[in-house]
C-alpha cells in the first residue's frame, strides 16, 4: 500500500520561513558586517509572511502525515510570535543564529501539524538539533558549551527514549498514526503503556518537568536572555503540545482538533509529576543568587501549574480546560519575555545587581517588577489571571488537592518574586547596581511594551473566552 | 461611566503623574487629580438630593462563561467611604507638600486611591478581589520606600500579612462561587445574587472562616494585628493617614457587604466570637495604647481600639449596631487620620516622636496645640463630637443583643481618656525635659491649618448633626439588620 502524496500547499505558511532559513544563510555572503541585521530583517519578514499564511493560506485539509488549518494554527502563531520576540531582541553578529532559530520554528510547526507519531518524532528533532547549538553558539563560553553538551545528552536520551516507545509502539499496533484505536482497541496492554510512558517522558523532558528538569536551570543560565525567553515560551510550549498530543484522554478538544483516545488513564500519574515539579522549581528557585537561574527554576515551578491544566483537560475535555491553557502560555510568552529582556537591556545577571534598582532607572524597574508580579500570579495581571483559571477549573474538575498545591505553591513563588521586588526598591544601590537606565532600540522596545501591555488583562476575566474564539476561528 | 471614572481617573491619572518631567509639578498634577476627584464623588450625592435613591447609582457589563460581571454601585455604607477616600487622598498629598520626594511618590497615592475607589464600589466578587490586591502594592512602596528608618521590615510584614489574608480572601471568594453554582446551576460572582442563595451545611463554615480571615487580617482585628503598629510607625504620615483612614476600611466593608448578606444565620452564630474579638480589640488596643512612650505607635494602637468598635457595632446586626459601625468607619477615619497628620507635622519639625521628647508645647505653639487638642478629644469620643455618635451607637446596638458585650466594649470608651489625656499633658503641658526639642519647634503655618479645617469641621459637624449621613446611610443598614 502505498500512502497518498502530501500536497507541498499544505506546507504554504511554512514555505516562507524555509525560504528566509536559506536566506539568512546567504546574507553571510552578502555582507560580513550587517549579516545579523540582515539576516534578520530576512528572518522576521519570512515569519510575518509565514503567519499571515497560517490565516489566509490553505484551507484545513487532513492526511495522513500532517494536518493544516484547523486549531493547528493557534499553536504556530503562538511559536512564531516567540521567533519574532527573538528577532525583534536579538543583536549579536553572524546569520547564523538566525538560521538556526528559523530551523528550530519548522520544527515546531511540524509539531503541531503532526498527525502521525514519526512527524511528530521528526518535528521534536528539527526543533531540538538547533536549539543545542544555539545555547553555545550565541556566547561561546566554557559555561555554555557545558550546558549545550548537557542538553544535548538529555535530548539526545530524550529523542532516543520517544523512538523506543514509538517502536514498541509500532510493534504492537502495526500503524504509527496518531489516532485512536491501535493497540488499545484490545484493552490496555503493559506494552502498550511502556510505550505511552517511554514517549511522555520524552515529552517531559522537553518541558522539563520534574524529575526531567536538571539541564534547564543551566541552560537558561548559560545561554543568552533572547534565548532563555525563546526557550521557556516557544520550546516549553512545544514540549506541552507533545505531552498533549499523546495523553488525549477523554477529550473532546484535543490541542489540534483531533478527537479520541489515544492513551487514556494519565490521571494516575500526572498529578504527582505535577505537584512534585512546582514544588521542586519553587523550593529550588528561594535559593537562587543568579537571576537567569533564577527565572529558569521560577519556569519549572510553572510547568508544575501547566502540568495541573494538562491533568484537568485530558479528564474532563471541554474546550474552556484547553483555553485555559492556550491562556497560561500566552500569559507566559510576554512575561518571560519580559523578564529575560529585561535582564539583557540592564545587562543584570546577578540578584544583587538588582541593589536600589528602582532609585536608578525606576521605569525600567518598575517594568521588571510587574513581570515579577504577572510571573507570581498577583491581580491585576495575566499571570494571575491565568493561574486563577487553572485553580477554577481544577475546582470544578474535582481535583481540589490540586487546587491546594497550586495556590499553596503560589504563595512559595511569591517567596522569591516579591523579594527581588524587595532588592529593587527597598534596599540602597550597590557597588555593582549599574548605573545608567538601559535604552532599548526600537524592536526591543516594542516587544518590551506588547509584554507590558499583556500583563495587564487581569482586569478581563472573559480574556480565556475571547482567546477560545480568536483560536478557533 | 459615571462610577467607572471614580477609579479610572485616579488610575490614569497615576501613569502622567508618574512620567511628568519635574517633581513640583507631578506634586500639583497628583493634587489637582485629588481634589478633582473628591468634588467628583460630592456631585454624585446630587441625584439623592434630588430625592432619587441612590442605587440609580449602578452601572455593570456582561457577564461572561465564567459568571464574572463588571458590576459597580453604590450605597448609603459605600458612598460616604468613597468621599472618604477621596478627601484623606487629597488632605494626604497637601499634607506632604514639603516632601522632597521623586513621581512615584504622587503617583503611588493616585494609584492606592484608584483601589480603594474601586474595592468600595465593586458589587461583583472577582473585580472586588482585584482592587482589593491592588491597592497593597503602592501601599507596599509608600512604606517600604518612604517610610522612616524601620521602613523595610515593616514593608514585608504588612506584604506577608496581607497577602496571606488575600489568598484566604481568593480562595473563599472562589468557594462560594463554586458552591453557589452547585446549588443553583447558575455561575454567578455577583453579590447581590448570591445574596439570594444562602449558603448552608459544613462547607459553608468553612468559607464563611476563610472569608473572615481574609478580611480580619485587614481591619485587623485581634490576634492579627501585628503587623498594624511596625506599619503605622514606619509609614509616612500621609501613608498612616491612608492606611488607617481608608484603606484598614476595607476589612469591615468585606464585613459589611459580603459575610453579612451571603451568610446571615452564620453570621448571627458568629456574634459571640466575632462580637467578643472586637471587644478585644477595643480593651487590648486601649491598653497598649496606654503603654507606648511613640507617639505615632501609641496613635496606632487607638487605632485597633477604634476599629473594635466597628466590629462589635457591625456583628451585633442590629440597625443601630451597623449604622453605628459604619458611621465609626467614617469618624475613625477623621481623627485618626488627622492624628496621624499632626503627628507627621510634628515629626516633620523635630523628627522625633517620643511623648518624652516634648513638653510645654502648649505655649509655643498655641494652634498645634489647640487642633491636637480638638481631634484627640474627637478620637476620645467627647460628646458632641464625631467619636461619640458612632460609639454609642455601636455599644447602643451591641446591648440589644448581648449586654456584656456592650458594658465591656463602654469600658474601653473610659479607657480612651486614660491613654488619651495622659499623652496630652506629656507633650503640651508638662514642663520640658532636658533634652527636649520644643523650643525649636515652629508652629502650624496656613497650608498645614487650612488641611486640619477641613477635618475639624467634619468633626464637629458629624457630632452635632449626624443626621443626613444617618438617613443616608438608612436603608442599606435596615435591608442588612432585617436579614
Amino acid at each position: 500500500m502505498t500512502p497518498e502524496s502530501i500536497p507541498l500547499s499544505l506546507f504554504a505558511p511554512q514555505l516562507p520561513i524555509a525560504g528566509a532559513l536559506a536566506g539568512a544563510l546567504l546574507a553571510g555572503m552578502f555582507s560580513k558586517h550587517r549579516s545579523g541585521t540582515l539576516a534578520r530583517i530576512i528572518g522576521a519578514a519570512g515569519v510575518l509572511a509565514g503567519s499571515a499564511l497560517l490565516f489566509w493560506g490553505p484551507p484545513y485539509a487532513d492526511t495522513w502525515l500532517v494536518r493544516a488549518g484547523g486549531i493547528a494554527r493557534a499553536w504556530q502563531l503562538f511559536f512564531h510570535l516567540a521567533a519574532l520576540a527573538f528577532l525583534a531582541s536579538h543583536r549579536a553578529q553572524g546569520e547564523q543564529p538566525v538560521a538556526l532559530l528559523l530551523a528550530a520554528l519548522l520544527g515546531m510547526d511540524l509539531i503541531a501539524a503532526a498527525n502521525d507519531l514519526l512527524a511528530l518524532y521528526l518535528g521534536l528533532e528539527l526543533m531540538s538539533l538547533p536549539t543545542y547549538l544555539l545555547v553555545y553558539g550565541l556566547k561561546p563560553q566554557k559555561r555554555s558549551l557545558e550546558a549545550a553538551v548537557k542538553y544535548f545528552f538529555a535530548g539526545g536520551a530524550a529523542s532516543g527514549m520517544f523512538l523506543f516507545g514509538l517502536s514498541i509502539w509500532y510493534a504492537g499496533t502495526g500503524t504509527t498514526a496518531l489516532a485512536p484505536g491501535g493497540m488499545l482497541d484490545r484493552g490496555p496492554s503493559s506494552a502498550a503503556s511502556l510505550a505511552f510512558v517511554l514517549m511522555g517522558s520524552a515529552a517531559l523532558f522537553k518541558v522539563g518537568a520534574f524529575p526531567f528538569h536538571f539541564w534547564l536551570p543551566d541552560v537558561y543560565e548559560a545561554s543568552e536572555p533572547e534565548l532563555g525567553a525563546f526557550m521557556s515560551t516557544a520550546v516549553k510550549a512545544a514540549g506541552f503540545l507533545m505531552l498533549m498530543l499523546l495523553s488525549i484522554g477523554h477529550s473532546s478538544f484535543d490541542p489540534i482538533g483531533n478527537s479520541g483516545a489515544l492513551f487514556p488513564n494519565l490521571g494516575a500519574w500526572l498529578p504527582v509529576v505535577s505537584v512534585a515539579t512546582m514544588t521542586v522549581g519553587n523550593l529550588l528557585a528561594l535559593r537562587q543568587t543568579n537571576l537567569r537561574r533564577l527565572l529558569g527554576y521560577s519556569s519549572i515551578a510553572h510547568v508544575g501549574t501547566l502540568l495541573s491544566a494538562v491533568w484537568v483537560w485530558q479528564a474532563g475535555g471541554h474546550g474552556e480546560e484547553l483555553a485555559t491553557i492556550w491562556f497560561y502560555l500566552g500569559a507566559t510568552l510576554f512575561m518571560n519575555t519580559g523578564a529575560f529582556l529585561f535582564l539583557k537591556l540592564a545587562g543584570i545577571s546577578q540578584v544583587s545587581e538588582l541593589r536600589g534598582y528602582g532609585s536608578r532607572a525606576p521605569w525600567a524597574a518598575a517594568f521588571f517588577a510587574l513581570m515579577l508580579l504577572s510571573l507570581g500570579g498577583i491581580p491585576p495581571t495575566s499571570g494571575f489571571l491565568a493561574k486563577f483559571y487553572v485553580v477554577w477549573d481544577l475546582l470544578k474538575g474535582g481535583g481540589i488537592g490540586l487546587a491546594a498545591a497550586v495556590a499553596f505553591n503560589s504563595l512559595l513563588g511569591l517567596g522569591y518574586y516579591l523579594n527581588l521586588i524587595r532588592v529593587m526598591a527597598l534596599e540602597e544601590p550597590g557597588q555593582r547596581t549599574p548605573a545608567e537606565p538601559p535604552r532599548p532600540d526600537a524592536g526591543t522596545a516594542l516587544v518590551l511594551l506588547c509584554c507590558a501591555a499583556a500583563a495587564t488583562v487581569g482586569f478581563l476575566p472573559e480574556a480565556r473566552e475571547w482567546l477560545f474564539t480568536l483560536m478557533t476561528l | 461611566m459615571l462610577l467607572t471614572w471614580l477609579w479610572l481617573a485616579p488610575a490614569a491619572a497615576m501613569l502622567v503623574v508618574w512620567a511628568l518631567p519635574s517633581r513640583r509639578l507631578s506634586r500639583a498634577a497628583a493634587l489637582a487629580v485629588s481634589a478633582g476627584v473628591l468634588a467628583y464623588s460630592l456631585w454624585l450625592l446630587a441625584p439623592y438630593a434630588a430625592g432619587e435613591g441612590l442605587l440609580r447609582l449602578e452601572e455593570s457589563g456582561r457577564a461572561g462563561p465564567l459568571g464574572i460581571r463588571y458590576h459597580l454601585a453604590v450605597d448609603g455604607i459605600a458612598l460616604p467611604l468613597c468621599w472618604l477616600t477621596a478627601l484623606l487622598s487629597a488632605l494626604s498629598i497637601a499634607a506632604s507638600w514639603k516632601a522632597d520626594v521623586p513621581n512615584a511618590f504622587w503617583a503611588s497615592f493616585l494609584g492606592l486611591e484608584s483601589a480603594l475607589m474601586g474595592v468600595f464600589l465593586s458589587r461583583d466578587l472577582f473585580y472586588f478581589f482585584i482592587f482589593w490586591d491592588m491597592a497593597l502594592v503602592p501601599m507596599f512602596f509608600i512604606i517600604g520606600l518612604w517610610g522612616s528608618e524601620g521602613r523595610r521590615k515593616a514593608a514585608l510584614k504588612f506584604a506577608l500579612y496581607t497577602f496571606l489574608g488575600s489568598l484566604s480572601l481568593l480562595i473563599g471568594l472562589a468557594a462560594l462561587a463554586t458552591f453557589h453554582h452547585g446549588a443553583t446551576g447558575v455561575w454567578t460572582w455577583d453579590m447581590g445574587e448570591l445574596t439570594r442563595t444562602p449558603v448552608m451545611g459544613r462547607a459553608a463554615i468553612w468559607i464563611y472562616a476563610a472569608l473572615a480571615l481574609g478580611f480580619a487580617v485587614k481591619i485587623p482585628v485581634f490576634p492579627l494585628h501585628n503587623w498594624l503598629p511596625d506599619a503605622h510607625t514606619e509609614a509616612p504620615a500621609a501613608g498612616s493617614v491612608m492606611l488607617a483612614g481608608s484603606m484598614l476600611k476595607m476589612g469591615l466593608f468585606g464585613f459589611l457587604r459580603i459575610l453579612l448578606p451571603v451568610f446571615p444565620e452564620l453570621s448571627a452564630a458568629a456574634l459571640p466570637f466575632l462580637g467578643g474579638l472586637g471587644v478585644v480589640n477595643i480593651l487590648y488596643g486601649a491598653f497598649c495604647a496606654m503603654a507606648q512612650s511613640d507617639l505615632k505607635r501609641l496613635v496606632a494602637f487607638t487605632s485597633v481600639s477604634h476599629l473594635g468598635f466597628c466590629l462589635v457595632g457591625i456583628f451585633s446586626l442590629t440597625a443601630a449596631g451597623i449604622a453605628g459601625g459604619s458611621l465609626q468607619m467614617l469618624n475613625h477615619g477623621l481623627s485618626t487620620g488627622g492624628l496621624f497628620l499632626l503627628v507627621g507635622m510634628l515629626y516633620e519639625r523635630a523628627h522625633r516622636r517620643g511623648l518624652s521628647d516634648f513638653g510645654a508645647l502648649a505655649s509655643r505653639t498655641p494652634v498645634f496645640a489647640f487642633f491636637f487638642c480638638f481631634i484627640l478629644l474627637s478620637s476620645i469620643g467627647l460628646p458632641g463630637l464625631n467619636g461619640f455618635v458612632g460609639e454609642m451607637l455601636s455599644l447602643a446596638g451591641m446591648a440589644q443583643v448581648s449586654r456584656l458585650l456592650a458594658a465591656l466594649g463602654l469600658l474601653g470608651a473610659v479607657l480612651a481618656a486614660a491613654w488619651g489625656l495622659p499623652a496630652f499633658q506629656a507633650v503640651f503641658w508638662a514642663p520640658p525635659g532636658t533634652d527636649s526639642v520644643s523650643d525649636k519647634i515652629a508652629d502650624l503655618d496656613l497650608r498645614e491649618r487650612a488641611i486640619l479645617w477641613v477635618l475639624l469641621v467634619l468633626i464637629l459637624w458629624i457630632g452635632l448633626y449626624p443626621r443626613p449621613l444617618l438617613e443616608l446611610m438608612e436603608p442599606a443598614v435596615s435591608a442588612l439588620a432585617q436579614r
